[in-house]
């Protein structure tokens, strides 16, 4: 396991110095040295393998873990600079200057009808882009890169509200809540497309 | 097929797409060249093109495999193979036939991915079979046959035109560079490079100097123990001697000499480095803004680009009009940044559209009237003031009826009878920017947005540019675009409300003033204050943005105001400060973010900060949506607001029940009464003490319906003017119009999707 999961209480001060970028020397060695293994195998083999493990990244939401598929990651930010737009839904927590790219910041916790503090000292951008579309999502902190089987994940509980069960991709024993990235970054529901009438 | 062969038949095809548009064009305006002209020699020239193209086309087409394409232009080269070799001689017909193949070719290139439908293949047998007989029998009529039924979802409009406006918007997605422009590009891009190699150098430079300091560090702490000493002998806190302190003392004064010295060389070097990174700063800085320029050069598109699809579409729709128009372009090859060439496709689309179909006669009416048959339209271009370029559409048509405008405006409620006679000729003619339903006597659900000409003056304004209209009766009319040449940067001033910073181009500014509290006043229950003898509106800008009024409430005393330009009117916004200006450069908005209200954009400023560009025309809006907002400025400062009385009339127990309630749950004070009698009788006893301000109530009920109750209304004179909302059950159009006619002000439909929030967006514009 990669030294980057540790605690939630001690672990963090470390942590952070780390996640100014997003992947460790470390664990970027060690997911090419996968990925190479599994590029050299054959079409039909590779389509079983690929089965078998997945790199999810992780974070933290008012005490619970949640997390991304790392193919979605592109980087992780403070989030100092985040400037607030007008007449815009709560849930949107502003815009940010990525090297002249605007993104815009969705607070997640809002988004997962969770309370939200807004933007703290402590809160983290992570910036995904899911090929078409680039976003930042707010989260509390986070945690790192893990590796998670398929046999894993197992469907969200039918306690979860379906405002957040409509984005889990699956939950582990941890536990921990895999949310599809592509189901949240496509949803209409966080579109907003007004005009003054 | 493999990967790699799919992947590359995708991208021939693109190449392919791209040719064969250009292609298409060349036929298309060499047909109406051919159209217009008696020259034998230059009809040959024209012959000779077209086969050419069509024979290139059909054999590209052949090569990636596109069959439909293919067949349709072996007919074509055909027929112009017949033109060409025995002088076969075209009518107005057989010229039609060849437009329609045109169009045919056109539809198919837009197919996506070349797939066959069946009304594709339908089209592609007709065509082919129509061109057959201008081969065969050149004298034969043309079967009039019915159009095939499906797919043609644009009905409503003329196919050709359809296919026109399909062609223009394709047009703009690649463009062609002149090489030349490309290469400036790249040299200058190369000289960026040295503006890295500064940045690299001052880096390294920088460190030095911290290491520099460090070393300096190092000396100092070595003294520490000397000072010590020196300082026990001067505090005589301990028996020190002057032998024992000397050898200390010598070694402070080295230091304050090493100091020196070394001061010295530090400081000399930051003033080598302070003047190198200025030079270097200076120079970057024209790189970057040379290179910047050049990038935005590579926007500019002749006007031809957009305009060359224009011949086409006039011909089109005046075929389908019945109108005989000849059109004419100047001025084509002016160029214009490719960003405002797209945003004045559909205004130009549409104001031609009008002059052909509303300007522009018949050719019997036109000969009545003593003109030509023949209409005149013509586009031309001319550079107007610095940056600015001039739009001209131009028709020799009928021109607009000033009285006409204003008994249409009159009706739709726009303005009322008196205003329409003080109005003179400019004014009326100008009604035809107004957006026709925003204020309409009569609100619905479905209230339409103004169509048209609004919508075309408002884009324009948009740009930075303006739209005006001259017209002649009897004469024709001209519409005169200004437009600057490029969009990218402009000048924006920031502004900071309730601790926000948001930014307002500075072309819409008029000016700052500061206005005391003591000179608002309320003219139609909105805000306003004088300036120059001009009464502008005044709002809070905070509010129009929703920013939430933070602890301590706003300032009340003295007012900061920015006058901005909306449209041609001004509007005042109070701020709480205005910042710096700065030149901006709008970037938009990302996903999810499609378009927010009053807000146009994001800009960067100098310290990487983002700000939002605020949308001035959005702002413009918004704030006439605000009259009988929450914070009125004169009304908090004179009397204690009171809550607006509303009468909800309905015969049945939950109806009213539950309109009380949401009435009562938005802030009102609502009383019920159970029919129109009873509701006469309360409105008229209230108006003693306190009368209410507005009435909603049901349609259908017993003993005097809701129309009824409102006729009764407008007739009494103390209650002719109470705000009225109907609701009902009934949503036809003849029901809508008795409403209209019985003098209701708005009119919703209790239909599974009512929609409460639209019910109290109005009741809050009514009372």
């Amino acid at each position: 396991m990669p030294s980057s999961k540790g605690t939630n209480g001690g672990g963090e001060g470390g942590q952070e110095a780390k996640f100014n970028r997003v992947l460790t020397e470390e664990d970027r060695r060690r997911i090419l040295r996968e990925r190479a293994k599994l590029l050299a195998q054959k079409e039909d083999q590779r389509v079983v393998t690929l089965g078998e493990s997945l790199y999810v990244f992780e974070y933290i939401l008012a005490g619970e873990t949640f997390s991304f598929d790392t193919k979605f990651v592109r980087e992780v930010l403070s989030a100092k600079k985040v400037a607030t737009v007008p007449c815009t839904p709560p849930f949107i927590s502003g815009v940010l200057n990525v090297r002249g790219e605007i993104i815009t910041v969705l607070d997640t916790k809002m988004l997962f009808g969770l309370q939200s503090q807004g933007i703290t000292a402590q809160s983290k951008i992570i910036i995904v882009s899911n090929g078409t579309a680039q976003m930042g999502f707010l989260v509390d902190s986070v945690v790192g890169i893990a590796e998670i089987g398929h046999h894993e994940l197992q469907p969200p509980l039918s306690t979860i509200p379906p405002q957040q069960a409509r984005y889990i991709a699956g939950i582990t024993k941890a536990p921990m809540i895999l949310i599809d990235l592509d189901a949240l970054m496509n949803d209409p529901g966080i579109v907003v497309d007004e005009e003054v009438e | 097929m493999t990967n790699a062969d799919q992947e590359f038949l995708k991208k021939l095809r693109q190449a392919f797409a791209f040719e064969a548009k250009e292609q298409i064009q060349t036929i298309s305006t060499a047909l109406l060249d051919l159209e217009k002209t008696a020259d034998d020699a230059q009809q040959k020239n024209l012959v000779e093109t077209m086969f050419r193209q069509a024979h290139n086309l059909k054999g590209s087409a052949r090569a990636v495999n596109m069959i439909s394409v293919e067949t349709v232009c072996q007919s074509l080269e055909t027929v112009f193979s017949a033109m060409k070799k025995d002088s076969l001689k075209i009518d107005a017909n057989q010229m039609d036939i060849l437009f329609r193949s045109v169009d045919v070719l056109d539809g198919l290139l837009s197919a996506a991915d070349g797939k066959e439908t069946e009304a594709a293949d339908a089209a592609i047998t007709k065509i082919k079979r129509e061109l057959g007989t201008i081969v065969s029998d050149p004298s034969a009529p043309v079967e009039a046959e019915p159009e095939p039924v499906p797919a043609q979802a644009d009905a409503a409009q003329a196919p050709g035109a359809v296919a026109a406006e399909r062609a223009a918007t394709a047009t703009m997605d690649s463009i062609k560079i002149a090489a030349t422009k490309l290469d400036t590009l790249l040299l200058q891009a190369e000289e960026m490079l040295s503006v890295k190699r500064a940045t690299i150098q001052h880096a390294a430079e920088s460190k030095s100097l911290l290491d520099e300091v460090e070393l300096w560090n190092k000396e100092w702490k070595k003294i520490d123990q000397p000072m010590r000493v020196v300082r026990q002998l001067v505090d005589k806190s301990a028996n020190i001697t002057m032998a024992q302190a000397t050898p200390n003392l010598i070694k402070l004064l080295e230091f304050m000499e090493w100091n020196h010295t070394r001061l010295g060389s530090l400081v000399s070097r930051l003033k080598v480095q302070a003047k190198l990174v200025g030079d270097d700063m200076r120079t970057a800085s024209t790189t970057v803004d040379m290179f910047l320029d050049s990038t935005k050069q590579l926007l500019m598109m002749p006007c031809a680009a957009l305009f060359q699809v224009f011949p086409k579409l006039v011909r089109d729709v005046s075929r389908d009009l019945g109108k005989d128009v000849d059109f004419t372009m100047y001025g084509v090859e002016v160029e214009l940044d490719r960003r405002i060439l797209a945003q004045i496709r559909d205004p130009l689309v549409h104001l031609l559209r009008n002059s052909i179909d509303h300007g522009i006669g018949s050719p019997e009416d036109r000969k009545k009237a003593g003109k030509p048959a023949k209409a005149s339209l013509t586009l031309s271009v001319s550079q107007a003031d610095a940056g600015m370029v001039e739009i001209v559409v131009a028709d020799d048509g009928r021109g607009i009826d000033p009285e006409k405008v204003k008994a249409s405006a009159v009706k739709q409620g726009l303005i009322t009878e008196a205003e329409a006679q003080a109005m003179d000729k400019e004014e009326a003619i100008n009604l035809i920017f107004q957006s026709a339903l925003s204020t309409a006597k009569i609100i619905t659900e479905i209230s339409g947005r103004g169509l048209g000409l609004a919508i075309v003056k408002e884009n324009i304004g948009n740009l930075g540019g303006r739209l005006q209209v001259e017209t002649e009766l009897g004469s024709g009319t001209v519409f005169r675009m200004y437009l600057p040449v490029t969009v990218a940067t402009f000048t924006g001033v920031l502004l900071e409300v309730r601790k926000q910073v948001v930014t307002i181009p500075k072309a819409r500014l008029s000016r700052v003033v500061r206005v005391p509290a003591s000179e608002i006043k309320t003219v139609e229950n909105r805000d306003v204050f004088a300036l120059n003898d001009t009464v502008i509106p005044l709002v809070r800008l905070a509010d129009l943005l929703e920013i939430p009024v933070m602890e301590g409430g706003d300032q009340n005393d003295l007012l900061l105001v920015a006058v901005a330009f909306v449209g041609d009117t001004l509007l005042g916004l109070i701020v709480d400060e205005i910042l710096e200006e700065q030149d901006v450069l709008v970037k938009n908005l990302g996903k999810p973010l499609i378009r927010v209200r009053n807000v146009s954009g994001v800009t960067i400023l100098r310290t990487g900060e983002a700000v939002p560009v605020l949308n001035v025309s959005d702002l413009g809006k918004s704030a006439k949506r605000n009259v009988g907002r929450t914070a009125s400025l004169s009304a908090t400062m004179q009397e204690p607001r009171r809550k607006k009385r509303i009468l909800v009339v309905d015969d049945t127990i939950t109806s009213r029940m539950l309109m009380k309630n949401i009435m009562e749950a938005a802030g009102y004070e609502a009383r019920t009464a159970t029919d129109g009698i009873e509701a006469f009788a309360t409105l008229t006893q209230a108006l003693t003490d306190e009368p209410f301000d507005l009435m909603l109530a049901d349609v259908e009920m017993p003993r005097m319906n809701g129309l009824e109750l409102t006729k009764r209304l407008r007739q009494d004179t103390q209650l002719a003017d109470l705000p009225v909302v109907l609701l009902t059950s009934l949503g036809s159009k003849e029901d809508r119009e008795k409403g209209v006619q019985a003098g209701a002000n708005a009119y919703f439909v209790k239909s599974s999707g009512f929609d409460q929030s639209s019910l109290l967006g109005v009741i809050k514009r009514l009372v």
